[in-house]
């Protein structure tokens, strides 16, 4: 992976630039013919084992089904997974000009080495995050107005209403995968609700052209609507698409693209691109040919790299070197050829056909970039998962958080307890018996002998007392005040000093440990507070 | 400050040219191999306006240029050539334009396929990158044509 060398905007003058972008036109329209939507995968309804958001998802957010051809690596049916605490964080695909939630279908089947025969990924673009235990795949569909600029009340201001229901819904902040000009729609959304970008951990970007494209930038000739339409199997379609917003918006030093806000200071932005150079040993004037040729780097042939990488946290790209010559055999017509250059040079390769893994169009397919995408989602994802903690050991009826309710915020578990003193746990594991007032308390030991029995001091062990729903405490009840008789003094109760009794929901499990000494100097009974599981 | 090293700027113009006509040539032949890539019948592609007319001031300016190279070449290179024209198009060569390879890519750009015969007798044949500058075609750029059998 790779930097792009010197901007293409950069190299050329304008008068040339302009007929670049004119062909560049040209170009975009038919990689959107060829690569466009495939089938649009349709809302499916959220099962019962799926983690959709029935109430940010319609006409144009969708919850992305599982593809019944998207299996599991033993082929077994793929299935949504949480994070280990049950939680998922909806990440959100959002097409490009002309493009559709089609997109997203794709199958990864090329690769930047020359060499390789990558053969078709086993799951689909979607299939591969869906496959990531904790993500849950939206996705955005502004098919119906895909060739208006971004400040279109249906891209940018919808995405942006899209981002806050889905960060509430999950209360897991949000991941963007944008192809192209869906990059620049994020980027409207921030602008549209700034406190959406504090909703969004990252932006992973296919080729986005944040500075612009270098097509159109002199607008639309007579000659390419010819050669588009010419080429273009929906005619009528290219005109309207040739004609609109977006097609004047995206241009490099557009208004549009002026007015646009940067991506928001302090956004994780990663930057995927495409980087494609074409050398032409034989280029010259005449017999005075440079020996040399040159080599002219054209990004994705769509958009340059110093546009798709802008401001970008960080980029992974990958790079396509072709060589471009003439041939003609004796009495035939000049062909042009295209090679792959690598150490197979021999291979033709058209740097825009379905086949050019650093094609703006292709990117998506692109194992480099999509192991790259992957990696980032991850990484999101693992610095997010609370660590499960191991509760086999702990009782069923004390497994999880105990809380205090006057500090809600005070809470421990077991399984806490036991990571926090290796070796400690249940005596007889923990099977309590009822006791005469209905609770059920549990001997726990934070250090056991080489024998397996709780030979610590008292302050090594102690006992915590359940108390089931529909269970009653009162201290003074149970410790009544009494006279002491002069021959025994311990038989003297002073009550209970603090009483906890009050704060006893009955309605609920509480939980609680007395210490091991539980008498003040006026032997009342020191009561504790109970907790109550969260 | 040191003086600019004697020719910088020819070859600084020079090598932006070759950019220039590559970018053009190389989009020129992604457009063109789009086309036929996503044409169902995988035909060449019509050429773009009638053109005649262009097609043959075209032609005239390249059988010129061995009597006057230096006129006719952009703008961006004159200078260059005008420094040493016959070592670009060497003085008794004849060129031929082949017409019918004539290409309008854009209103002000096309490519035409020719065969420069030396003095020599030997032959070379080049596409030829023609802008339209001030009314009129000039050469920006050429490709060699490899011609093998």
């Amino acid at each position: 992976m790779t930097t792009s060398m010197m901007p293409f905007a950069r190299r050329v003058r304008r008068p040339v630039a302009t007929r670049a972008a004119v062909l560049l036109l040209a170009a975009i329209l038919l990689t959107a013919v060829g690569v466009g939507p495939v089938g649009a995968a349709p809302a499916a309804p959220a099962g019962p084992a799926e983690p959709g958001a029935p109430e940010c998802t319609g006409s144009d957010l969708a919850h992305a089904r599982i593809d019944p051809a998207d299996t599991a690596n033993d082929g077994s049916a793929l299935t949504h997974v949480p994070l280990q605490d049950g939680s998922f964080v909806p990440v959100v695909l959002v097409h490009g000009w002309r493009g559709s939630v089609g997109t997203w279908d794709l199958h990864m089947d090329l690769s930047e080495n020359a060499t390789a025969e990558p053969g078709t990924s086993h799951r689909s673009f979607v299939g591969n995050l869906q496959d990531v235990p904790g993500v849950s795949v939206f996705t955005f569909d502004y098919e119906g107005v895909n060739t208006s600029w971004v400040t279109d009340p249906a891209i940018g201001p919808t995405l942006a209403t899209h981002i806050a229901c889905l960060h509430d819904a999950f209360d897991q902040d949000v991941i963007v995968i944008a192809h192209s000009m869906g990059g620049l729609a994020t980027r409207q959304a921030f602008a549209e609700a700034p406190e959406t970008a504090e909703m969004v951990s990252q932006v992973i970007t296919y080729g986005t052209p944040n500075t612009g494209s270098d097509l159109g930038a002199a607008g639309v000739t007579t000659a390419l609507a010819l050669l588009a339409v010419n080429a273009a199997p929906d005619p009528d379609r290219t005109i309207r698409d040739l004609t609109g917003d977006a097609a004047v918006d995206l241009a490099t030093g557009s208004q549009a693209l002026a007015e646009l806000p940067e991506w928001p200071e302090g956004l994780a932005v990663h930057a995927l691109y495409g980087d494609t150079r074409i050398e032409t040993h034989s280029l010259g004037l005449f017999a005075g040919a440079h020996p040399d040729g040159a080599t002219v780097a054209m990004g994705d042939m769509i958009v340059p790299t110093s546009s798709a990488t802008a401001e970008a946290s960080t980029t992974d790209g990958v790079t396509c070197e072709y060589s471009y010559s003439l041939t003609r055999r004796a009495g035939e017509v000049v062909e042009e050829l295209f090679q792959v250059l690598g150490t197979d040079r021999t291979r033709a390769g058209n740097p825009i056909g379905a086949q050019a893994p650093c094609f703006h169009g292709n990117l998506m397919r692109t194992l480099e970039l999509h192991n790259a995408m992957l990696g980032y989602v991850v990484d999101d994802l693992e610095a997010r998962a609370v660590p499960a903690l191991d509760e086999r050991a702990v009782p069923e009826d004390l497994r999880g958080q105990w809380c205090y309710r006057s500090d809600p915020d005070d809470c421990f578990s077991f399984a806490e307890l036991m990571e926090e003193y290796p070796g400690s746990g249940f005596v007889n594991s923990g099977s309590g018996e009822v006791s005469a007032n209905g609770s059920y308390p549990y001997e726990y030991c934070f250090q056991f002998d080489a024998d397996g029995r709780c030979t610590a001091p008292l302050a090594g062990r102690g006992t915590y007392w359940l108390f089931p729903a529909g269970v009653p405490w009162d201290c003074e009840q149970e410790y009544p005040r009494t006279e002491a008789p002069e021959s025994d003094q311990w038989e003297y109760l002073g009550g209970c000093n603090p009483d906890f009794s009050d704060q006893h929901d009955v309605s609920e499990d509480r939980l609680v440990r007395w210490a091991n000494h539980p008498y003040s100097e006026s032997l009342s009974f020191y009561d504790e507070e109970p907790w109550y599981r969260r | 400050m040191s003086e600019p090293p004697s020719g910088g700027r020819p070859r600084r113009r020079s090598a932006r040219l070759v950019v220039m006509a590559t970018i053009a040539l190389v989009l020129v032949v992604a457009v063109i191999g789009g086309i036929w890539w996503f044409r169902d019948d995988a035909s060449s592609p019509a050429p773009v306006g009638s053109g005649d007319a262009d097609a043959q001031a075209v032609a005239e300016v390249l059988r010129g240029l061995p009597q006057d190279p230096a006129a006719g070449f952009s703008a961006d290179v004159a200078d260059e050539v005008a420094s040493d024209p016959h070592q670009y198009v060497p003085d008794g060569a004849v060129i031929e334009p082949d017409q019918e390879s004539w290409q309008e890519l854009a209103e002000d750009m096309s490519t035409v396929d020719l065969v420069m015969t030396m003095p020599d007798g030997t032959q070379r044949e080049y596409r030829a990158v023609m802008v339209l500058q001030e009314g009129a075609w000039v050469v920006a750029a050429t490709i060699e044509i490899e011609v093998t059998g």
